[in-house]
């Protein structure tokens, strides 16, 4: 089994929608097909088939 | 650390309606419709921005409409903007398509002190070029002199 490139394992999937760092982010999101991560402030609506949340989402 | 803590990315097929304030690193590769200010925004081929944009450096590789104020702007050749354009520098590559007012060298310091009073006078445009399509073109040098 070899392992992955760190390249790989530390790139962000454009599809996908990521909401990391110190940003204030306020208004509804809708991550379509994909996932979408938020590890910030997020305020408001959020639709996604899967919502991984590090931070609270109010 | 860079790459994965502070960098937002609103992915293909994702919208996002509202406000972003205190952004570092953003990436539009969906649908926005927002007021944003970031250090860096990065409008990529299929992103779709619609609203105002205040950063230190602007990529736009998509479509934006609405107002920017940036202090530098890279359009690459897919870039499609129009609106008003606020910017200390500017890159324009070959196909880039801008149909806008642009303003170079603009400060927050200037725009407060001397609010300009023909602010909207590219709305004057369509009459001027009304005018100009009355005016004969000679089809020859014969015609012309």
């Amino acid at each position: 089994m070899s392992a992955k490139p760190y390249e790989e394992m530390t790139s962000l999937h454009e599809d996908s929608t990521y909401i990391l760092g110190d940003l204030i982010m306020e208004g509804s999101l809708d991550g379509g097909d994909h996932p979408v991560v938020i590890d910030g402030q997020f305020k408001g609506d959020v639709t996604a088939l899967i919502l991984l949340s590090v931070s609270r989402v109010e | 650390m860079d790459k994965l803590g502070s960098k937002t990315i609103i992915g293909a097929g994702a919208s996002f309606n509202g406000k972003i304030i205190n952004a570092h690193v953003i990436e539009i590769n969906g649908k926005m419709s927002a007021d944003l200010t970031a250090d860096k925004v990065t409008i990529g081929e299929i992103g779709h921005f619609d609203g105002a944009i205040r950063a230190d450096l602007v990529v736009v590789s998509g479509h934006y409409e609405g107002k920017m104020q940036a202090g530098s702007v890279w359009a690459t050749a897919t870039a499609s903007i129009s609106g008003k354009l606020h910017y200390e520098t500017l890159q324009m590559d070959r196909g880039a398509a801008l149909n806008c007012h642009v303003v170079h060298n603009w400060t927050a310091k200037n725009t407060a002190a001397a609010p300009s009073e023909n602010d909207d006078a590219d709305l004057l445009m369509p009459e001027t070029l009304d005018k100009a399509k009355n005016v004969a073109v000679p089809t020859s040098p014969e015609e012309g002199a």
